[in-house]
């Protein structure tokens, strides 16, 4: 690289990088708050202002779910850059999942984080004691909710910005 | 072994450059060390090697100015943010990008103008694209964007408790509203409307600083884009100056004040501006000490 190009490299790759955000931003979903095009403090479109919620269709009718600790990371990636290709990527992982119903103690002893009525069903090993039988997953709706800020009357509104369902493989017909 | 004799014999070769090379640019890259050092990444793929290789440039002089070390660290920052792209933080790309200067002007014939006007231009380039992005948000001049993080960013609680009538408890409230809806453990539908408690004073501090914000950043933008020398660059220095001295008091995000200090120090044609820089330096490390709490429990706000 001749000492002129060098020169004028790292700038000229920032300024590519800082249109690439703006387009992503526009277009693809990405949070004005990242990829590096300076958008930050700019937008109420914070990632803190994006969340998921899922739901499994189950025999029993629509349930919410949590979102396993292993694909946090990847719900992550969905929050801050929210576009069909993240949302299904993310939607098939949750699909692959084996889903147990969350059973509370019934003595209430040692009761729940959440309570009975949120009928909730967790992935993982660390509440085992509650977990009954897998439950058949027909199918799994992923949704974007946005926070949006009315400026006059200083409210908060969660509005669902986009959803996704997809069958899973085993789906009972 | 190889790869260590390699990395010593690359450090005697560009050890006989060091003498050419001027005692500000010997500062600023220790400095951008130290930077790299402490906010290179929060990854521990990052953060680990980074912090290896900076403390072997920092504690063994002759890896100061070595292509392989710096090839090595700009290796690290460029693949290991590449991996979180879409989450790390925007001085995690200014931290990378004044990492492949450091080490492109290495390999310079003019070491000194090399840096400097990388960061003349790095400086002109963030500022204007984040002025942009100001413009053309549709939250940000109608005041929404200033009014919400007011009421919602923890990290503005110091400036809403002191400047406003608002009451501690209506501050965590908001916090822990807004928290809530953006909780990707909690499994209930969030909220359809939450109302947010305010008092007289967010609206005026929201116009100041929305305001405030669009001409500062706006000036530094153009002037350091435009003012290759004299007046104006002494102009866009005291502008940068204050815009490090004011914004990152309430918003202490020492990765990113750290490193434009060091690249207004670099690109500095006076040497006062030069010390100012390092002064700054300073005075925003010293920003994330807890203030605000040692104020609070001195009885002071």
């Amino acid at each position: 690289m001749s000492e002129r190009k060098s020169l004028y490299f790292v700038p000229v790759i920032c300024l590519f990088i800082g249109i690439i955000q703006f387009i992503l931003s526009f277009s693809y979903g990405l949070t004005p708050w990242k990829g590096g095009g300076f958008g930050m403090f700019a937008s109420t479109d914070a990632p803190g202002s994006r969340n998921f919620r899922v739901y499994l269709h189950t025999n029993d009718g629509l349930v919410p779910a949590r979102i396993p600790d292993h694909l946090l990371r990847q719900a992550g990636k969905s929050r801050h850059l929210s576009n069909a290709n993240t949302f299904m990527t993310l939607a098939k992982k949750l699909a692959s999942q084996t889903w147990m119903r969350y059973v509370p103690d019934p003595q209430g002893v040692k009761g729940p984080a959440l309570s009975k009525e949120a009928a909730t069903y967790i992935y993982g090993s660390s509440t085992s004691q509650y977990l009954g039988e897998p439950v058949a997953v027909n199918a799994i709706t992923l949704r974007l909710w946005k926070t949006r800020f009315d400026v006059s009357t200083l409210t908060l509104r969660t509005d669902v910005s986009s959803s996704v369902t997809i069958r899973t493989s085993g789906a009972h017909e | 072994m190889s790869v260590v004799n390699a990395l010593i014999e690359g450090a005697k070769d560009t050890r006989s450059d060091s003498r050419q090379l001027s005692k500000s640019y010997s500062t600023v890259v220790s400095l951008s060390l130290i930077i790299i050092f402490l906010q290179g990444g929060e990854q521990w793929y990052i953060s680990f090697p980074v912090a290896i290789l900076c403390a072997t440039a920092l504690c063994f002089p002759h890896f100061k100015y070595n292509d392989n070390i710096w090839f090595a660290i700009c290796a690290v920052l460029v693949v290991g943010n590449f991996v979180d792209w879409y989450y790390i933080d925007n001085h995690k790309y200014l931290i990378t990008y004044w990492a492949i200067v450091i080490f492109l002007s290495l390999k310079s014939r003019n070491p000194d103008t090399f840096i400097a006007t990388n960061a003349r231009l790095l400086i002109g380039l963030v500022f204007t694209l984040a002025t942009l992005w100001k413009v053309i948000s549709p939250d940000f001049m109608n005041l929404r964007f200033f009014t919400w993080s007011l009421l919602v960013d923890e990290r503005f609680t110091a400036v809403i408790d002191l400047i406003t009538s608002l009451s501690t408890s209506a501050i965590a409230e908001n916090h822990r509203a807004y928290q809530s809806l953006g909780d990707l453990s909690i499994i209930h539908d969030p909220a359809s409307t939450i109302q947010l408690q305010a008092s007289p004073e967010i609206q005026p501090l929201a116009l100041f600083l929305t305001w405030w914000t669009l001409i500062i950043e706006g000036m530094i933008g153009l002037l350091y884009l435009h003012g290759r020398s004299g007046k104006w660059r002494v102009t866009a220095d005291i502008c940068l100056l204050v815009f490090l001295l004011t914004t990152y008091l309430p918003l202490p995000v020492f990765g990113f004040a750290g490193t434009l200090a060091i690249m207004g120090n670099a690109q500095a044609t006076r040497s006062w501006t030069s010390i100012a820089f390092i002064v700054t330096l300073v005075i925003v490390y010293l920003y994330q000490l807890p203030l605000y709490e040692f104020l609070k429990s001195a009885g002071l706000t």
